[in-house]
């Protein structure tokens, strides 16, 4: 039964991957709406990571659609699908680490990939847009910094400032407050609220139930390679299924 | 007229028979002394999980401390082989111990410790040059050059006694790596590290067992060449390559399967330069190894993670 | 003018400081770790020995041999394209190995070990270049040249998509580069500069043969970008003096000549190893080799 829904940023369909025996994933179907934020929990090894990974392409599935504002993306490669709109941020640090946080940021938003001969600048615009997450974030000082001199926290802010920069139609989060010290969960709270408002859809995949429950529209729960329940967080809360899974984890 | 027909057409057929059975016989002597190399590298990549290129210059110094020993210091032959293979493993144990490990203790990559072996292997060939000098060097311990018969083709004892060596190393590592506590920890740290670290095997005494019993081998590998084919002093490139070609073929983790792919490698070649030139003899396993590298990393015996990814 | 010893050195100096300045761009921004870089040199080299020995003019000869490794840097760095670490390292030493058979073994072509003798200097604007001199403004000039051109290349946003590669290459594709083509460019480019500086080998010695483009003779350029520091180009130019210089006191001690070969080789080793052990970022760097 095909909903043709518009509105749905992103569709996932009956996605399948396994690994030699293991079945990493196992028919999964969700669809994201847009301005939606919807968090994908579950316990360790229940296959979050691996859909992930197969959105943003750098799995291929075994069976199964991805299907990108009405266009399928399922067989076009990790680049292609981020110039489609997918802004992946992973759950180790990938930044470029020998260059600076400057640089980093503007590698994002300077799409001129093969000009040998202009100079590596940013423009008066991407200027003001570098430093106006950067601001956000406090991390002016930094900006003129190799990325390997920042700390952890710092590190992953700039990553999510990197995601938030790539022009994206959906952005994808793996575990953004993972390892962070309060103060930081706190800021990254307050920014994708401030992203809620602005009307992003976002995916997160978060173990913090308290993080995600104030923020997030939708909850998805995957459990050996399978969804095992969808609903709003308080419906998830209550749902036995959940807690078992977790419990007997 | 029938007659001598078919003799004639009968005695080409003896001819080419017994060119194909002499073919063969260089083939697998050509193919036993790559596998004297091949194994002992593959012995030394499989547990340490980088190519120590250095290996076939090991083997060159295998060779000219036979050539010290027995030729300059007169000692008895057989003392002389025993110290050199004794020598060879040290170097071994020295590379290691001097080079490698400090570059694994800062966790470098494979590709570096790979750019190091390269170092070390100038290094080698730069002291043989200035120890020993450039001109070639010959050991005067096998005399008799005269090849006994096999259906047809020549072959001379010294390339017997080198093809059962190849052959009684095969069952030796075999057995080596299968029964006994060192080898089996071996093949534990060559599957995965951390696992036979949690079991309580030493990754460090394991890797400097490689490169003793491997380096052993280099230098038993050494003693054959030398007496076989003479010395200089930038052979050990070229044995590398010829070595490592074999051992990618036989599947790049698989140290009998290294013995297999260098008679492999040993035939082809020798088959191969019945058509084409024979200066192309050694083009022949730097165009294999390049193919297997590109295509095959896997090499035909063992089922391996491929090198993508 | 100035003596011919240190006209030669000069000489070298420039061609080293060429093919080192190209290996950089490979290596130290976009971190390819490709070892067959010697086999670029070699074609460079023969390409434009066997033009200029037909009588083709230099900048034809030179632009050939700019041209045809250029070639063979695209289709090896497709061939190797989803190869990674150290499989990337030795399939492009295959390479390298397979080029060095082809000069020493297609003797028609390149007469084998023999070699390309009486390759004759460039002639043009009526210019003397067998002279020394002028031909050390040549190369330097070359080398210049190479010098500022990989320095914009460096500092613009392809470089930076370089060393975003070299740094993290899933993450530089989750921005969307296309980071394939990209390698296969920095490959092309440092196979266009080493070809040059095959030429200009050809042109000065006015002899190749195949033993100066053996896989081993990779060691001192390599040596040049690991001390240098991995993406300094002024490092590198820093090295490239210092490497070529190093072992002249060698002759000067009273040597052999047969040891001095075999002393600089080890020289070259030592020094790669000490620098690999204690000090892998090099002088100039701020990128580890790894």
């Amino acid at each position: 039964m095909e909903r043709l829904n518009l509105s749905n940023i992103l569709e996932i369909k009956n996605l399948k991957r396994s690994f030699g025996g293991v079945k990493a994933v196992d028919g999964c179907s969700f669809e994201i709406e847009s301005g939606k934020i919807i968090a994908m929990i579950g316990p360790n090894g229940s296959g979050k990571t691996t859909v992930f990974n197969l959105i943003s392409g750098i799995l291929s599935v075994d069976s199964g659609k991805i299907i990108l504002d009405g266009s399928n993306i399922t067989d076009n490669s990790v680049e292609e699908r981020a110039r489609l709109g997918i802004s992946r941020m992973y759950q180790q640090s990938r930044l470029f680490k020998n260059l600076t946080v400057k640089e980093n940021l503007l590698l994002v938003l300077d799409q001129r990939n093969f000009n040998f001969f202009a100079r590596s600048k940013p423009s008066t615009e991407q200027t003001e847009q570098i430093n106006e997450i950067l601001d956000l974030f406090e991390l002016n000082k930094k900006i003129n910094m190799p990325v390997k001199t920042l700390s952890f926290g710092q590190r992953r802010l700039i990553e999510i400032a990197r995601t938030y920069l790539l022009p994206h139609k959906i952005m994808l989060l793996d575990e953004p407050v993972a390892g962070v010290t309060p103060h930081l969960r706190n800021e990254i709270s307050k920014f994708l609220t401030k992203l809620k408002d602005e009307g992003e859809t976002i995916l997160i995949i978060e173990h913090d139930m308290n993080f995600v429950y104030n923020l997030v529209d939708e909850v998805v729960v995957m459990d050996a390679g399978k969804i095992i329940a969808h609903g709003n967080p308080i419906e998830i809360e209550k749902n036995q299924k959940v807690k078992e899974a977790y419990l007997g984890a | 007229m029938m007659g001598i027909d078919l003799s004639c057409f009968s005695q080409n057929i003896k001819e080419k028979s017994s060119l194909f059975i002499q073919i063969f016989i260089n083939g697998l002597v050509a193919g036993a002394i790559y596998a004297l190399i091949a194994s002992g590298f593959s012995l030394i990549y499989s547990t340490n999980k980088f190519v120590h290129f250095a290996h076939g210059t090991v083997a060159v110094w295998g060779g000219y401390l036979l050539y010290w020993f027995y030729s300059l210091l007169g000692l008895d032959f057989w003392l002389a082989a025993v110290l050199t293979i004794i020598s060879t493993a040290i170097i071994g144990f020295l590379l290691n111990l001097l080079f490698y490990k400090p570059l694994r203790k800062r966790k470098s990559s494979s590709s570096i410790l790979l750019i190091a072996s390269v170092g070390l292997l100038i290094l080698l060939e730069s002291l043989i040059q200035i120890f020993f000098g450039n001109n070639v060097k010959t050991i005067g311990f096998v005399q008799s050059r005269t090849g006994i018969s096999i259906a047809g083709g020549l072959i001379t004892p010294l390339q017997i006694i080198t093809i059962i060596s190849a052959v009684i190393l095969f069952i030796f590592l075999t057995w080596f790596m299968n029964k006994t506590k060192t080898g089996k920890a071996m093949r534990a740290v060559a599957d995965n590290k951390d696992v036979a670290e949690i079991v309580g095997i030493s990754a460090e005494k394991i890797y400097t067992w490689s490169f003793v019993v491997g380096s052993a081998i280099a230098g038993l590998a050494g003693i054959l060449i030398t007496l076989e084919y003479n010395l200089t002093p930038t052979m050990g490139t070229n044995l590398m390559i010829k070595g490592f070609a074999g051992a990618i073929i036989g599947g790049i983790g698989s140290v009998p399967g290294a013995i297999a792919g260098s008679f492999f490698l040993g035939l082809v070649e020798k088959f191969g330069i019945w058509f084409l030139p024979s200066g192309f003899q050694d083009a022949i396993a730097f165009i294999i190894l390049f193919i297997f590298l590109l295509f095959k990393s896997t090499g035909l015996f063992t089922v391996k993670k491929e090198a993508t990814k | 003018m100035i003596s011919s010893y240190f006209g030669g050195l000069l000489i070298m100096i420039s061609i080293y400081l060429i093919l080192a300045l190209s290996l950089q761009l490979a290596l130290g921004f976009c971190g390819l770790f490709n070892l067959g870089f010697v086999g670029f040199y070699a074609i460079g080299a023969y390409a434009s020995a066997l033009l200029a020995l037909s009588g083709q003019p230099f900048w034809f000869c030179l632009l050939t041999a700019a041209l045809v490794p250029t070639i063979f840097a695209y289709i090896l760095s497709t061939a190797t394209n989803k190869l990674k670490g150290d499989y990337l390292a030795l399939a492009t030493m295959g390479f390298s190995f397979v080029i060095y058979a082809v000069t020493l073994n297609w003797i028609g072509l390149t007469k084998g070990p023999l070699g390309l003798p009486g390759i004759p200097r460039p002639q043009f604007w009526g210019i003397d270049f067998n002279n020394d001199t002028n031909f050390l403004i040549l190369s330097a000039l070359i080398a210049i040249l190479t010098y500022l051109i990989l320095h914009k290349i460096a500092s613009s946003p392809f470089g930076k998509t370089l060393e975003a590669i070299r740094d993290d290459e899933l993450a530089a594709k989750s921005l969307g580069k296309k980071t394939a083509t990209a390698k296969s460019l920095a490959l092309m480019i440092s196979a266009f500069f080493a070809g040059i500086a095959g030429c200009l080998l050809a042109s000065y010695l006015s002899y190749i043969d195949p033993t100066s483009f053996m896989f081993v003779n990779l060691i001192p350029i390599l040596t040049i970008v690991v001390i240098g520091g991995l993406a300094s180009l002024p490092g590198t130019v820093f090295a490239t003096i210092i490497i070529v210089l190093l072992p002249e006191p060698l002759r000067f001690i009273g040597l052999p000549s047969s040891l001095i070969g075999p002393g600089r080789q080890l020289l070259y080793a030592l020094f790669l190893l000490l620098i690999l052990l204690y000090k892998p970022k090099g002088f100039y760097g701020k990128v580890e080799l790894e």
